[in-house]
């Protein structure tokens, strides 16, 4: 599905030049469901960042669904990601002045889907999510757990392929990240590849692959 | 306590400080502009307040019961003299002038000058300072002047001219000489020496005057022309002085006089503001109103910004609580702020008030005193509009902060971040309103001054020269001597024509004729003017039929020109009247030589009545020479006028205005509000704008991180400028709809005063609507383009 080769990212501090990843070669299949683990510090979200094309790198060639990312321009990009990315955060990002429902359907209205089909899908992810009683509230009448259920939804309202996510439960108690990463398992089985950061061994055995990253270098 | 709040404050100040700049900004230009606006009023509202007594005197006003038959500024001369001596226990004393205008000589030195013919009353009644002189006794006998400080400067080069001659010119054609016995202080602002806007300088006695042909001009009760004023006894009101008037007049009066006229008495106190239909009252109230307005605007923009920067403040005040603040502690902490805050604020504006005086004073046409000269009164209004605008700003703020819940607080949530939106969209609205209001009012306000000054008024106000004619001599032989003048001047090469009048379009001819047209049963009032024969072509009237006067070749006595109104009054058509005749009494009988387009021979609040044009030759009075001179370098024009002037009336001062400059003179109030209301329309933008660059820049602050979702969502820079353009256009939308019908309501009164107006269209809306929504999307579109084109991530990762 996607193809990293020999990807540097650096940010130069007056002559130190400081490598925030280095060398990173890796194929993701599709299906995948890959697990990114490391010591804070060593690179894990940049190099999600960089997956998700939010984010610069510095030399190296990337492959998504066989296109060149580093040849596209800007808006290639973002349309590229638009359609097959989804993204899920620890502090669930979602906008505050936005219902539940609003905040879902926000992804569909960037995409250009007709309003008749924005309420279809909407309907049909609350439905699936449990959430339905929930969408009209406002995020800060939520539970971390509901939150993080909502970014969820919110990031698969547009059918991405590959769901990535920056340590979904390191904002909630290990019950309802359980439910989380259940959640997780489900959506890959039925096709979804996700990539997730996380601290927890035991979150990263859902996964199917374990990648350790260290000082910016993928540790064989 | 306090030491510790000042530093706060100014921490707090140093620490957000283009939020600072903002508030200091929009408060010290509003202040300035409610300083400038509020020592004018000050200052309008002080003058006659010097006056002796100034709430026991009234001015003698005549109300007609036909308009035509008389002023109603002027009385019946002897009736104020009257009222004293046979009601002495009410009227405790009288001053009268006949306000004329000539020339004042001493020496060599010749002046055209306002002289006031009047009684000797004048210094003692109300107690006009003098330099030199007695008080008591101004004016020593009949022969005797009392000038104005300046006049002697002007006449002899000091204030201490005691015994020195001057002599007066009189239309008799003979020279009347006085011995100066007081030198008055320059007289400020009032309504008694200057009562309908010109000042004056020379006061002489009315007995003994020779100025006119028949002597003292305030002894008979034929006389209408003269100015009265009466000093009541205390306690006496004007009401109780109506049958005393109605008494006098039966016992002095004629029948005609008798039957048409009322006596009113109106006050001199506040007789300035309400002159002339309330024309200074109107404009406080305008310039009130918009310094309100523009005040409003600023303590909104402070209220604004304080509540929704006020995320910064909320986790300090939580914690001042949880160390035990009382509320009312932490609400005296805001205030403090806010009054720190104004009185920067204040201080600037006194150096704004400094800058802006001398472009205000020229607007205003008044001299504006400068903030070292204020009086203690002065100074007590600006503490308290300091203090009133501080409590104002910061009492919201403070009760509104200083109540949110401690939990909250902490955590740096506002309790409800819905309810204080809603608070701040609608003092937005408010603003937007007020500022689009002002902008149509004052898009009206332009396009009715530009219609006045272009509208085909009939007559051409161009390179039109008025000279005031002198010598003043209004017998046939004056009037010859004039023509032979008139003659002399038009031989200049750049003088194209040249009219002796006694009037020319600056009003309505005060003087009306009792005229009967051929086969009407009932004579009719038409205001009257003296002009020669020259006077339509030199002002460049359009005739309807006939011809202007005998324009060619010698004076024919007993012709009349009328315009189409004064035709149309007589039941006849421009054609059909010339050859007509009229009667005016005693038994005079005119023909009609001429008819006149319909010309605007006064402002523009006046309908254009009949109007009657007599021969300076048979009327015998005359004021100005009017000149059109052509050519494009009118200081030579004007040059060779002068020489040739000189060559003629070696003895006379040339001086002379442009009929341009006095039209425009007429308009002097309405070219005032054009002024003030597009500076008013520029500052209510400006802190309105400056309010919307605060408000927005805190927002998009607080905003990052949704901006950083959307982006991630999948939102492109154009969607995200629309996400804020769409906000505030709802709300300029809004003020839109309730700004309209209000401007609209306010320019409809205004226009009404005038009988010729321009008729309100869309243009002045949509103009005012489309410019603010256009400011306000450059602006939003320049604000939210950092965040809208950052990376997101950056913003993502610092939460």
């Amino acid at each position: 599905m996607l193809d990293l080769k020999g990807i540097y990212k650096w940010v130069n501090a007056g002559n130190n030049r400081t490598f925030l990843l280095k060398d990173i070669n890796l194929t993701i299949n599709e299906g995948e469901f890959v697990s990114i683990m490391g010591p804070s510090g060593s690179g894990k979200s940049t190099l999600l960042n960089i997956i998700g094309m939010l984010d610069d790198f510095n030399e190296g060639e990337y492959y998504f669904l066989h296109e060149s990312v580093h040849k596209l321009k800007e808006k290639q990009r973002s349309d590229l990601y638009k359609r097959y990315i989804g993204f899920v955060f620890q502090a669930y990002h979602l906008i505050d002045e936005l219902t539940v429902y609003e905040n879902i359907e926000t992804p569909l209205i960037y995409q250009g889907v007709k309003s008749a089909e924005r309420k279809a899908l909407v309907a049909d992810i609350l439905d699936r999510f449990q959430i339905v009683g929930k969408k009209d509230l406002f995020p800060t009448q939520l539970s971390g757990g509901q939150q993080q259920l909502v970014g969820i939804a919110r990031a698969l309202i547009g059918k991405p392929k590959l769901l990535l996510a920056d340590e979904p439960t390191g904002n909630l108690n290990s019950a309802q990240g359980e439910v989380i990463m259940q959640l997780f398992n489900e959506l890959n089985k039925e096709g979804v590849t996700i990539i997730q950061v996380t601290h927890s061994e035991k979150n990263a055995a859902y996964g199917s692959r374990i990648i350790n990253l260290l000082d910016g270098m993928v540790q064989k | 306590m306090l030491r510790n709040y000042l530093k706060i404050a100014f921490r707090n100040l140093m620490r957000r400080k283009l939020f600072s700049l903002i508030n200091i900004l929009g408060l010290s230009v509003g202040i300035a502009f409610s300083l400038l606006i509020g020592v004018y009023i000050i200052q309008e509202k002080q003058v006659n307040a010097d006056l002796k007594n100034p709430d026991q005197q009234f001015i003698v006003k005549s109300d007609w019961k036909v308009k035509e038959m008389g002023l109603d500024i002027t009385t019946v001369a002897p009736l104020p003299k009257a009222m004293k001596e046979e009601y002495p226990h009410l009227v405790s004393n009288y001053y009268r002038f006949n306000p004329v205008t000539n020339v004042v000589s001493a020496g060599d030195k010749h002046f055209k000058e306002n002289i006031a013919i009047g009684d000797t009353t004048l210094v003692s009644m109300y107690g006009f300072p003098l330099l030199h002189g007695n008080t008591e006794q101004a004016f020593r006998d009949n022969n005797s002047a009392v000038i104005t400080e300046s006049m002697a400067i002007k006449l002899f080069g000091k204030t201490d001219v005691l015994n020195e001659r001057i002599s007066i010119a009189a239309t008799t054609g003979e020279q009347q000489d006085y011995l100066v016995s007081a030198v008055m202080k320059d007289i400020s602002k009032n309504s008694v020496t200057g009562l309908f806007g010109e000042t004056y300088s020379v006061f002489v006695p009315t007995i003994g005057n020779r100025y006119y042909p028949g002597g003292d001009p305030a002894v008979s009760w034929q006389s209408i022309y003269e100015i009265g004023l009466l000093e009541l006894r205390p306690g006496v009101t004007p009401a109780s002085m109506e049958k005393p008037f109605e008494q006098v007049l039966a016992k002095y009066a004629d029948e005609t006089t008798r039957a048409n006229l009322t006596v009113k008495l109106a006050p001199v106190r506040d007789y300035y503001l309400k002159d002339n239909n309330n024309a200074v009252n109107r404009v406080i109230v305008t310039l009130s109103l918009v310094a309100l307005f523009i005040i409003s605007m600023a303590v909104i923009n402070f209220i604004n910004i304080n509540i929704g920067t006020s995320t910064y403040r909320l986790k300090e005040i939580g914690l001042r609580k949880v160390f035990g603040g009382a509320r009312s502690q932490l609400v005296m902490q805001y205030l403090t702020e806010a009054m720190v805050l104004t009185l920067i604020s204040g201080f600037l504006s006194v150096i704004f008030y400094e800058a802006l005086r001398p472009f205000f004073s020229q607007v205003l046409q008044t001299s504006l005193l400068p903030c070292w000269q204020f009086s203690w009164v002065q100074i007590g209004f600006f503490v308290l509009l300091l203090l009133a605008v501080g409590l104002l700003a910061g009492i919201y703020p403070a009760l509104v902060l200083s109540a949110v819940r401690i939990s909250k607080a902490v955590k740096g949530k506002m309790d409800d971040s819905r309810g204080g939106m809603i608070l701040r969209k609608s003092l937005l609205v408010v603003q937007f309103s007020l500022a689009i209001l002002v902008f149509i009012c004052g898009l009206t306000i332009s396009s009715q001054v530009s219609y006045i000054f272009n509208k085909d008024l009939g007559y051409n106000k161009e390179q039109v020269l008025i000279v005031t004619a002198f010598p003043k001599q209004w017998d046939s032989t004056g009037v010859g001597r004039m023509m032979a003048v008139r003659e002399g001047l038009k031989q200049v090469p750049s003088v194209k024509a040249a009219s002796l009048t006694f009037e020319i379009p600056d009003r309505k001819p005060p003087n009306a004729a009792s005229l009967q047209g051929e086969g009407m049963d009932q004579p009719v009032l038409i205001p009257a003017l003296n002009v020669d024969e020259n006077f339509g072509k030199t002002l460049g009237l359009n005739l309807s039929a006939g011809t202007f006067f005998n324009d060619k070749g010698a004076h024919i006595p007993g012709q009349v020109v009328i315009n189409e109104s004064a035709a149309k009054a007589f039941g006849w058509t421009a054609e059909t009247a010339i050859g007509k005749t009229l009667k005016l009494p005693p038994s005079n009988v005119l023909t009609v030589k001429g008819v006149v387009k319909d010309f605007n021979y006064s402002s523009f609040n006046e309908e254009i009545g009949p109007l009657a044009f007599f021969h300076i030759e048979d009327a015998l009075s005359y004021r100005f020479f009017a000149i059109k001179v052509v050519g494009d370098d009118m200081t030579a024009a004007i040059n060779s006028v002068k020489s040739k002037w000189k060559e003629l009336l070696p003895n006379a001062p040339f001086d002379y205005f442009f009929m341009d400059d006095k039209f425009a003179s007429l308009y002097a109030s309405e070219l005032r509000l054009k002024k003030a209301t597009s500076l008013a329309t520029v500052l209510n933008l400006f802190i309105v704008f400056m309010g919307v660059f605060g408000i927005i820049s805190f927002t998009i602050a607080r905003r990052n991180r949704e901006i950083a979702v959307r982006k991630v969502l999948g939102a492109d820079i154009k969607s995200i400028l629309l996400l804020f353009i769409k906000e505030y256009a709802w709300l300029i939308l809004l003020a839109n709809v309730i700004a309209w019908p209000l401007a609209y309501w306010f320019a409809h009164q205004w226009l009404q005063q005038y009988v010729y107006r321009v008729q309100q269209n869309l243009t002045p809306f949509f103009v005012a609507g489309l410019s603010v929504f256009g400011i306000a999307v450059v602006l939003i579109g320049l604000l939210s383009m950092k965040p809208a084109t950052s990376n997101p991530v950056r913003n993502l990762r610092a939460e």
